[in-house]
């Protein structure tokens, strides 16, 4: 019985295995007086550049940069570490930043060490959506989402319509000028305009200028919700979109073979584009019509539980400095959010995907165009349920009138 | 006649089965093998691309990916032992011995099997933080080592294949328990641990969320959570996400082919020979 | 063999001392599972016992609220909804899968099979792949717009379906990325359980003259009974608990009319997506209750079903 012997001594050993690694563990970091600290970010929030900077920037700090897995995953660890023993010292935020302002108190204050003055520098309602209160910063801003209009230059031609950038950002200017821009690439091109409905619904939503919460009551945006909704409803009837699935192999492929006609997109899809397999001067850039939108991008925070706020507080401006921000750009399309980045030879990046485009100017156009208001945490829940009642209607033809009670009925019940 | 045709049928049967079985995995290799911009192909294409050994380097650059495995070897080799050991002793006792409340506890543990998962995440969370086992190993190994679904699967095994004329002739020749579960319970186990310990080695190979919420250095990731480093924003590039997957599940292949016979065999021919 | 091996053992004869270990023997066997469910299990469940009670969007207080979560669970369409899901996708994807598994089994340890261990390896193959990785595979495989089934039945002539977003066919692509994983699984469990069938059981329907068709049905199903009411409660709680294949395949927009939301995928949502943990909770003990009672219906029917064949 070799076998049963075996079995045991293995799993003795292995016993003992177990313990001695965690006893490893502990013994190490106990004796140094070296200030370490910890930094959580997700996959495509800091780029390798700025972290070689920041480590050779702080030598005599221990720089231990940690890549998390990005969406809620990376936010379940974040909220199930504020406040533990294991936190880090410093942690990306995503763009539900509005999640944790309420919470202002579990994060380090970073206008206690300087950077008050900083705010000229940065886009403003960047700014403005790290503040938990006046004069209370939780977060320094790293990059933003600024969006933009990529259109399918094939399409746009055999529509009528003009293929020059400028010509398209002079033509397609308001809602109403993509409504119709629409409706010509139907009739000429026999080919919709939008991915999808819900896609459309998504883009027009951000344009919104008031939180879909009013003095803690649902408001939905006193109307301005509706106006989005009956937008994408209105393309979705006329046949103008092409409804797949917003994310997946579908909308890869609708893009691979330019079977629509347009997008809003945030700056980073211009890696996105190139990462689906889309081919150089098959799709370009123009600004995009009516009010600036997309408020994303990602921040820096301290956890309050970290022993060295100061020095924290430091690397935090350091990688979120000029510098640094360029270096996220050039590395992975992150969009600066500090102005200063934006010189001329930002101006003239271009890239392989759009010729000799020089199409950062409708992005920085963007940026300072939108304006900040501080939105509910459940404002996200609300969205959600929106958007998936529209995908009712995309998928399975639900009528509009009816899933339009049916979500305002839902995002009544959200506490 | 009508046999030749029935035998025919079977064979068929088990042909179909094969080619169900085996299909995706060589689709995932058509995958792996071609760039993004030609999975899409209408009418698809069966053959393989040749871009494969492209998206491999580029998978072993872009993660650790040795480290990681050699990191999930040693959990899940750990992990294996251990259920292997308390869930054979406690299915074993729960299967041939008698004692007070063994109808309440045994209901009791099948209980824990219906609480889902997921919510227990955060509060397990704290519990690991207060432990200060965040970050380590054990955080991953020591809590599932004696579980539910193996004690259940021991016990159901053991109830009918080891008579108790066995266990108790070893009792008269004065064997304590602890030596008949040894001498007599556990060889005759031995199909029913083979199973147990291939499904408990998959379990950590491929598990997710809680190596994702526990380990926090990288050096320590596991497979799944290093090959998430592949993901981008926003897209996902289908050949390199695939081609990572394949990798990941290819140690496991090798390893299966390598002791399917003694695994699959010991699992599945006779155990009780009487 | 095995007897001859206890023979060899140096017989001990302090009766006293085995008398009274072997009193606590079963209890230190059974001891190390309910300690570790005291110390791992039982404080994230009594918290989430509580978190039902109350509203907690993860980082704050919580704040008790009552009984309101549960009966909102009562009136809640979406909750209703993704029971049906679950219990459409769970069926589909078990029984038959389960059945199949048995008749594979069986078929396998017929006398004429050759290379049976190479057969069993192959069916196997299948579970040892991660879920997430193969229901990625899936996706493509099912994709509305090119993907492979899709290729496949426009080359025959046939129109496209739109297996992701149609909630039929979503909850069918769910239950066969779980059929593909366990049909080889399930078959093994089986292949256990038959080989411990003593081989004088077939040697006397032989004689017999019973046909393979009886022997199954007498003789194998009967014997395997201990073994298929644990494929069967495994199944259920599994099934009842599917969560990756369809967060996979439909990652955003998924919706109980939809189709591809399940119960755990509801929860999941609430809780992680939409930061309501307290109501998350009470979704979570829904489905306790569901998985105790088909539990339940399952080992009353299997018991006598079984029972009447004998």
């Amino acid at each position: 019985m070799k076998f049963k012997r075996g079995l045991f001594f293995i799993g003795l050993t292995a016993m003992v295995a177990v313990l001695a690694a965690g006893c490893g563990r502990s013994a190490q970091g106990a004796s140094d007086k070296q200030v370490t600290l910890a930094i959580n970010y997700y996959n495509g929030a800091i780029s390798k550049a700025a972290i070689a900077n920041t480590k050779a920037q702080f030598p005599k700090y221990k720089l231990q940069f940690k890549q998390v897995p990005s969406n809620e995953d990376f936010d379940t660890k974040l909220k199930a570490s504020l406040g533990a023993k294991s936190a880090p010292d410093i942690t990306a935020i995503n763009d539900n930043i509005d999640d944790y302002l309420p919470y202002k108190d579990k994060f380090v204050n970073l206008q206690d060490y300087g950077t008050k003055d900083l705010a000229k520098d940065y886009v403003d309602w960047k700014w403005q959506s790290t503040m938990g209160a006046k004069g209370y910063q939780i977060a320094m801003p790293i990059d933003i989402g600024p969006t933009a209009l990529m259109y399918n230059v094939a399409a746009f031609q055999k529509a009528g319509l003009p293929t020059d950038p400028e010509q398209v950002s002079a033509m397609i200017k308001t809602d109403a000028d993509y409504m119709k821009a629409a409706d010509q690439v139907k009739t000429n091109a026999k080919m919709p305009m939008f991915l999808s409905t819900v896609a459309l619904f998504e883009d027009r939503e951000q344009k919104v200028t008031k939180d879909l919460f009013k003095n803690g009551k649902l408001s939905l945006a006193d109307g301005q919700l509706k106006e989005a909704w009956d937008f994408a409803i209105a393309a979705h009837e006329k046949g103008y979109t092409l409804d797949v699935k917003n994310s997946g192999s579908d909308s890869v492929n609708a893009q691979q073979k330019g079977l629509f006609g347009a997008m809003i997109k945030p700056s980073w899809s211009v890696e996105d584009l190139k990462e689906n397999g889309v081919k150089p001067g098959e799709w370009l850039v123009a600004a995009a019509p009516g009010a600036a939108s997309n408020a994303g991008g990602s921040y820096l925070a301290a956890l309050k539980t970290t022993a060295h706020p100061k020095e924290a507080a430091e690397v935090i401006k350091y990688l979120t400095n000029e510098k640094n921000q360029r270096a996220n750009f050039k590395e992975l399309s992150l969009f600066p959010s500090n102005k200063k980045a934006y010189d001329d030879k930002f101006k003239a990046t271009t890239n392989e995907l759009f010729g000799n485009e020089q199409y950062n100017k409708y992005f920085i156009e963007s940026a300072n165009k939108r304006k900040y208001f501080r939105a509910d945490p459940r404002s996200s829940a609300v969205q959600r349920i929106f958007e998936d009642q529209m995908q009712l209607i995309q998928d399975q033809n639900k009528k509009p009138a009816q899933a339009w009670k049916d979500a305002v009925k839902k995002a009544q019940q959200v506490d | 006649m009508s046999r030749h045709f029935s035998r025919l049928i079977v064979r068929i049967v088990l042909f179909a089965a094969v080619v169900f079985s085996i299909f995706p995995f060589y689709w995932m290799f058509v995958m792996a093998s071609k760039p993004n911009s030609e999975i899409y192909q209408t009418p698809p294409s069966l053959l393989l691309g040749n871009e494969l050994f492209m998206h491999i380097q580029k998978v072993i650059t872009q993660t650790n990916f040795f480290g990681a495995m050699w990191n999930t070897i040693f959990i899940a080799v750990t992990s294996t032992l251990l259920v292997l050991f308390f869930d054979s002793l406690a299915g074993f006792a729960f299967a041939k011995l008698n004692f007070r409340g063994k109808t309440f506890l045994f209901t009791f543990l099948i209980g824990t099997m219906m609480i889902p998962g997921q919510l227990n995440i955060i509060p397990s969370f704290y519990l690991m933080d207060k432990l200060d086992w965040v970050g380590s190993y054990k955080a991953l190994i020591i809590p599932g080592m004696a579980n539910a679904f193996g004690i259940f699967w021991i016990r159901q095994y053991c109830r009918d294949s080891i008579p108790d004329s066995l266990l108790e002739a070893a009792k008269l020749d004065g064997c304590s328990l602890f030596r008949s579960y040894r001498s007599v319970a556990l060889p005759i186990m031995r199909p029913a641990l083979a199973f147990l310990a291939l499904y408990s080695f998959m379990g950590s190979w491929n598990d997710y969320m809680w190596p994702l919420i526990i380990l926090n250095d990288e050096n320590k990731y596991t497979l799944m959570l290093a090959l998430t480093q592949l993901k981008g924003i926003f897209t996902v590039d289908y050949p390199l996400v695939i081609t990572g997957a394949l990798l990941a599940t290819l140690p496991l292949l090798v390893l299966f082919a390598f002791f399917s016979k003694q695994l699959i065999a010991g699992i599945t021919d006779g155990a009780v020979k009487e | 063999m095995v007897l001859n091996e206890v023979e060899a053992n140096p017989v001990k004869k302090n009766r006293k001392h085995t008398f009274n270990w072997d009193k606590v023997m079963p209890y230190l066997s059974i001891a190390p599972f309910y300690l570790l469910f005291l110390v791992f299990g039982l404080f994230p469940l009594v918290f989430s016992a509580y978190l039902a009670l109350g509203k907690w969007d993860g980082i704050g207080a919580i704040q008790y609220t009552g009984l309101t979560n549960f009966s909102r669970l009562l009136q809640d369409q979406d909750f209703w909804l993704s029971i049906k899901n679950t219990l459409i996708i769970w069926s589909v994807g078990t029984f038959p899968m389960l059945f199949a598994a048995l008749i594979l089994a069986f078929l396998l340890n017929l006398q004429f099979i050759k290379h049976r261990e190479f057969l069993k390896s192959v069916l196997f193959l299948p579970n040892i792949t991660s879920v997430v990785a193969i229901t990625i595979l899936f996706g493509l495989i099912f994709s509305n717009m090119d993907g492979l089934a899709n290729g496949l039945l426009q080359m025959v002539g046939l129109p496209k379906i739109n297996w992701l977003t149609s909630p039929q066919w979503v909850r069918v692509v769910i239950a066969s990325v779980n059929i593909w994983q366990y049909l080889g699984y399930n078959m093994i469990i089986y292949l256990t359980g038959i080989a411990r069938i003593p081989k004088d059981y077939y040697e006397a329907a032989a004689v017999d003259g019973a046909s393979q068709h009886q022997v199954f049905w007498h003789i194998t199903i009967p014997q395997l009974k201990p073994i298929i009411l644990f494929t069967i409660i495994m199944s259920t709680i599994g099934g009842l608990q599917v969560f990756s294949e369809a967060q996979v395949l439909v990652p955003s927009g998924a919706t109980a009319q939809g189709g591809a939301m399940t119960i755990v995928y509801y929860l999941y949502k609430t809780a992680f997506t939409n930061h309501q943990f307290g109501y998350g909770s009470a979704i979570a003990w829904g489905l306790v209750a569901l998985i105790v009672l088909c539990s339940v219906i399952n080992w009353l029917i299997t018991n006598s079903r079984i029972k009447g064949v004998n």
